[in-house]
């Protein structure tokens, strides 16, 4: 984020007590902790004038012209980066990174300086090493003399965090000192992300929509949403289908999401052509999201996601597992006609438990009235006995009444050996065109 | 309608009435005037002196200080003293010399622009505009300059976020006012105009910037002015948009925007000082830090500023601030907001003694900034 120096209400630096540290304490050695998220560019504002005009706007310009920020391209934006003007907040997936100082306070010489800096979870402790090789352990610091360590952690997890910082020493009279300086870290959720589920036309498919909202005050670079599926899937990402691949545009506006914009993902998931019928039923999941992002100046980011569950089957199970019993699948027919006109449909049963069925066949009529059409033929009839997991086709045949969208279901197969009956929702849309009268 | 006709649309009606007074003004004062019968008088709404801040804080006294406007010295009041601050960025003392001499010649236009470029440099934005509104409606003034109304047209941009749209209405009317005049002007007395012209898609881009509309950004930048420029202003454009990119965490579009700079280069050898910046920006971003660069090689202040920072982010204060320490007292030119504020960021990290180190500072550079220096980027919790 880019800024001019405006006045500052937090300030980079954290102590414990009060946001700084005016006053000397009593203790040798004070510990001091500054945000190193990374700098932005200092802002501007370049003024135009014209030196024909007098001799004052001629003077004006000069002056200008002698600041360093100001440079030939007339832009708000200079060269010259600037220090994170407030500690900021810490977001999941990203990588805190602060340095530590510690400064000899004292009027002795301090030695067997050792620092040790943690970071403390809810559920863990976690030492941070220093990147750097020459470590601070076991240093002498003279009066007045400052050093720095630059520290980097991971953020996993969510809730409250602290930094530790604990360090000893050895003054001239050989006495040990200690000193532990807790600092807070604000960890907030940088994306809110809220996932949806369609299921396709035909079972195994599915969308799956996912929105993303940024809660950073940061624009946020995505370089990369993924959906990583279960190993009974493919993934089709359907995010980038309408961007065109300019090769002359420098800007990809649509990976970007600005504070408190909201963007949606999609794919589209199929089972496999090789996966077996276990594989595909027996996983609950469908796969889970993978979410990179960069920030100003390389801040980067990541998170995945849990595996996202499978959506659950409208159609009760006999079975614990979570199959369910009894399968259909359009076959064949038509996705729009006119109304009054009769349309036939083949539709296939599976059978997915392990016993064997018995299969009848009824209309829910309250359907079939709600939704303004008329299952015509044969409207009750026995199908014949279907064997664990095969299959069987049927045709039916509708009327529709009425013009518009209409949902296609209601059927009720009836397992006469187990006296069970199990109901079918919608397995199809129909859009009923009028008729053209000529 | 293409999607280029915002940026060329002009009003045929307009230009009818622009070309009626082709002959009764010079060109750089063409304008689309409205008629408005009211007489307002510009007039002063701050009238209090701005002093000087810095020189209130400071323990040091300031000597026989040429450059701080003294209201009660005769030789002060002359244009020369006046363009003396100018020079030398003492806007505030610059914006009090304006208070006598507006007084007795409110209508010098001339006066106001210098007026309102330092308070706008100052950041003191609601003084600007309410003084703008004593002028009563700029479209019916006469010879009014157009770096003035260039001003008023950007200053909802960096009142606050709320304005952006306010300040693109000003500039897209200033444009098409601007295209309708080069439609009626004979071909061999554009430039000027041109020239005007191509300022106010800065100002807009600016303005996007600001908004963080990047696309908005990159394609006027792209497709409207680079073509207008010439080779080394492209470059500075295709850096500059390596700049944005970098900021926002496109890297790989960065990267093809410096590699578009690269290739307007007659040579690849000897890069200039904006291209080594904005390489040492990459490193920044992949966290490639040098740990040798020759600190003798360095001698371009906002190169220094920069290593500086990135010193700091490789854990080695004391160098950084050893070196900061040197930069403001080697030229005095060096000494700039940024810089300051980021030593005193580093201060406050180093030692309690932060406050006795800042109060050093401003007594040192007291001495050598013009009083158009801003307070804020001391840090000083007062």
């Amino acid at each position: 984020m880019s800024i001019s120096i405006a006045s500052t209400t937090t300030a980079p630096t954290a102590s414990t007590n009060t946001s700084v540290d005016t006053i000397k304490n009593n203790e040798p050695l004070a510990v001091r902790v500054m945000r190193l998220s990374k700098p932005a560019l200092y802002q501007n504002i370049p003024v135009y004038g014209e030196d024909e005009s007098s001799s004052s706007v001629a003077a004006f310009l000069t002056g200008q012209s002698h600041d360093i920020a100001i440079g030939s391209d007339n832009s708000v934006f200079s060269h010259l980066l600037v220090l994170p003007y407030s500690f900021g907040n810490v977001f999941l997936g990203e990588i805190f990174s602060a340095i530590v100082a510690l400064h000899n306070q004292s009027d002795q010489i301090l030695r067997d300086v050792i620092l040790k800096t943690d970071i403390q979870t809810a559920s863990q402790r976690i030492t941070l090493n220093s990147s750097d090789q020459n470590d601070l352990n076991k240093i002498e610091l003279a009066p007045d003399q400052s050093i720095s360590r630059v520290l980097q952690h991971e953020v996993k997890e969510l809730g409250n965090h602290s930094l530790v910082c604990t360090v000893t020493c050895i003054d001239q009279n050989g006495e040990k000192c200690n000193l532990k300086k807790v600092f807070k870290l604000p960890v907030g959720k940088p994306i809110d992300l809220k996932t949806r589920f369609i299921s396709g036309a035909t079972h195994d498919e599915y969308y799956i929509v996912a929105d993303i909202q940024n809660q950073t005050p940061s624009i946020l670079n995505m370089t990369t949403v993924a959906l990583e599926p279960s190993t009974a899937y493919t993934a089709i990402n359907l995010s980038n289908l309408h961007h065109e691949n300019s090769e002359n545009s420098l800007c990809e506006s649509w990976r970007f999401i600005r504070p408190n914009e909201i963007t949606t993902y999609m794919f589209y998931l199929k089972a496999r052509q090789d996966a077996s019928f276990e594989e595909i039923h027996s996983t609950t999941t469908l796969g889970k999201l993978d979410i990179v992002w960069m920030s100003g100046f390389g801040e980067r980011g990541r998170l995945q996601t849990n595996q996202l569950p499978k959506p659950t089957p409208s159609i009760a199970t006999t079975n614990l597992g979570y199959l369910p019993d009894l399968r259909i699948f359009l076959m064949r027919g038509q996705g729009k006609c006119h109304i009054e006109e009769a349309q036939k449909f083949s539709i296939r049963i599976l059978n997915c438990t392990q016993r064997t069925m018995d299969l009848s066949l009824n209309f829910d009529s309250s359907f079939s009235k709600r939704e303004q059409f008329l299952w015509i033929g044969i409207v009750s009839k026995q199908l014949g006995k279907l064997e664990a997991h095969h299959m069987y086709d049927i045709e039916l045949e509708l009327v529709p009444l009425t013009c518009g969208l209409k949902r296609i279901g209601g059927l009720k197969l009836t397992d006469l050996l187990m006296r069970h009956t199990y109901d079918f929702d919608d397995f199809h849309h129909l859009f009923v065109l009028p008729k053209i009268v000529h | 309608m293409s999607s280029q006709s915002i940026w060329f649309a002009y009003d045929p009606q307009w230009a009818t009435l622009i070309r009626a007074r082709l002959n009764e003004v010079e060109i750089s004062d063409l304008w689309l005037l409205e008629n408005d019968t009211s007489n307002t008088t510009p007039r002063l709404i701050l009238d209090k002196y701005l002093g000087d801040p810095i020189q209130q804080i400071t323990s040091k006294k300031p000597s026989e200080n040429e450059l701080r406007y003294d209201p009660m010295r005769g030789d002060h009041q002359t244009i020369e003293s006046l363009n003396n601050f100018l020079k030398n960025q003492c806007w505030r003392s610059a914006v009090d010399w304006t208070i006598t001499y507006l007084m007795k010649n409110p209508q010098d236009y001339h006066i106001w622009f210098i007026r309102f470029a330092c308070l706008i440099k100052l950041r003191l934005f609601p003084t600007i505009e309410n003084e703008f509104e004593t002028f009563g409606n700029l479209n019916s003034l006469n010879k009014f300059p157009f770096s003035l109304r260039l001003l008023y047209a950007e200053l909802p941009i960096y009142m606050d976020s709320n304005r952006f749209h306010d300040g693109l209405d000003r500039l897209f009317r200033l444009l098409m006012i601007t295209n309708t005049i080069l439609s009626i002007l004979p071909k061999d007395q554009t430039q000027l105009w041109h020239k005007r012209r191509l300022r106010i898609l800065y100002s807009i881009a600016n303005c996007y910037i600001l908004m963080k509309r990047f696309d908005s950004i990159i394609s006027i930048i792209e497709n409207q002015i680079i073509k207008n420029e010439n080779i080394e202003q492209q470059i500075e454009l295709y850096l500059l948009i390596v700049r944005i990119l970098l900021q926002t965490g496109d890297e790989l579009n960065a990267q093809r925007a410096f590699d578009r700079a690269l290739n307007l280069l007659p040579s690849k050898e000897n890069l200039s000082n904006e291209f080594l910046l904005t390489k040492e920006l990459f490193a920044l971003f992949r966290n490639e830090f040098l740990t040798n660069k020759l600190l003798t090689s360095l001698k371009d202040p906002i190169e220094i500023n920069n290593h500086c920072v990135v010193l700091l982010y490789m854990s080695k204060m004391k160098e950084s601030l050893d070196l900061y320490e040197k930069l403001i007292r080697d030229k005095h030119e060096n000494i700039h907001e940024a810089i300051i504020y980021n030593m005193c960021t580093i201060y406050e990290l180093e030692s309690f003694r932060f406050t006795q180190k800042k109060h050093d500072l401003i007594d040192y550079i007291s001495q050598y900034v013009g009083d158009g220096f801003s307070l804020t980027a001391l840090k000083l919790q007062t």
